[in-house]
């Protein structure tokens, strides 16, 4: 199948063929983005407008804040047509021109007197403004009609997930995100950026083991026998205890 | 007892993540030797949920 992108500009990146280009207006085009557009737009008011607007914010970062604006807005009209060109105005233009952004603050950013949890909704937005710009289908359009589908009979899925799987995750992503909360309290800057650090690198640890124990209470794949699954988490569990008894001894001694 | 050894899985899991918060916490309030105490016990309580789903000696 060839792609018509491929034709235009040399721009090589594959793409959902429900985002092939159809003449639409381009109030039409920021319409069907609108779950990359509007997170995006609050992450930008949020986190680069507010503080770039503040007294003593340099020029400089006041024109890349404006231009983050502009490759925010713009990318949606060129990811039918030219999709690769659509994405780095997207990704690599809004968040490079955020970036400079703050960097050009500087010391500035740090003064600025937002609600830490008008910064968390920002990174929130920041969030979903990444995961919009996963493939998404058009409303109407089935999927099996692709002229790239293998036809055959639909693959069967090998297990059954549990009834408490989607429960188990969901509470997982929920205690996993309340580091990245817990992160926004801290004051002080490099304090604060260490933080930040510590809990997007513990929120990925649960959320992986997260998803790993919540996929498993399906499988119809047995499981080593009890003994060796507690067997194998001994050392871990006993070191975990010393740390606790350690921890207690040292409430009791303090 | 396979379903008590999954359910004190998921609770490590819930339980490492209430650590890593504690220890967040505990770094933002300027204490260092807690917050390193907390992330410690958080590694270790999640390393313990993911040897109790996949067992070392199992892949050999």
């Amino acid at each position: 199948m060839t792609e018509p992108s491929a034709a235009q500009g040399g721009d090589s990146h594959r793409i959902s063929p429900t985002f092939q280009h159809n003449g639409q207006s381009a109030l039409g085009s920021l319409r069907d983005r609108a779950n990359t557009v509007l997170p995006g737009l609050y992450a930008w008011v949020t986190t680069v407008l507010l503080p770039s607007l503040g007294h003593g914010a340099a020029a400089s970062a006041r024109v890349t804040a404006l231009l983050a604006l502009v490759a925010l807005l713009a990318a949606p009209l060129w990811v039918s047509s030219r999709p690769l060109l659509g994405r780095s105005l997207g990704i690599f233009g809004f968040i490079g021109c955020s970036l400079l952004t703050w960097l050009l603050l500087g010391a500035g950013l740090l003064r600025n007197p937002g609600d830490p949890l008008l910064s968390a909704l920002g990174a929130l937005g920041f969030t979903l403004y990444a995961l919009g710009w996963g493939s998404q289908r058009r409303r109407g359009v089935v999927p099996e009609d692709a002229p790239n589908v293998i036809l055959g009979p639909p693959l069967q899925p090998r297990a059954r997930p549990h009834p408490l799987a989607p429960l188990v995750f969901g509470f997982v992503i929920a205690s996993a995100l309340l580091p990245i909360f817990l992160a926004f309290r801290v004051a002080e800057a490099e304090r604060g950026l260490f933080a930040h650090a510590v809990a997007v690198l513990a929120a990925i640890s649960t959320i992986t083991v997260g998803a790993r124990v919540a996929t498993s209470l399906g499988q119809r794949r047995p499981l080593p026998g009890n003994a060796e699954r507690l067997n194998a988490a001994a050392v871990p569990l006993a070191l975990s205890a010393l740390l606790f008894g350690l921890g207690f001894l040292w409430l009791v001694v303090r | 007892m396979s379903k008590v050894v999954d359910a004190l899985s998921i609770l490590l899991v819930i339980g490492a993540s209430l650590a890593f918060a504690v220890g967040v916490s505990a770094l933002g309030e300027r204490r260092d030797l807690a917050a390193i105490y907390w992330l410690a016990v958080g590694g270790l309580v999640l390393r313990a949920a993911v040897e109790l789903l996949r067992p070392r000696s199992s892949a050999r």
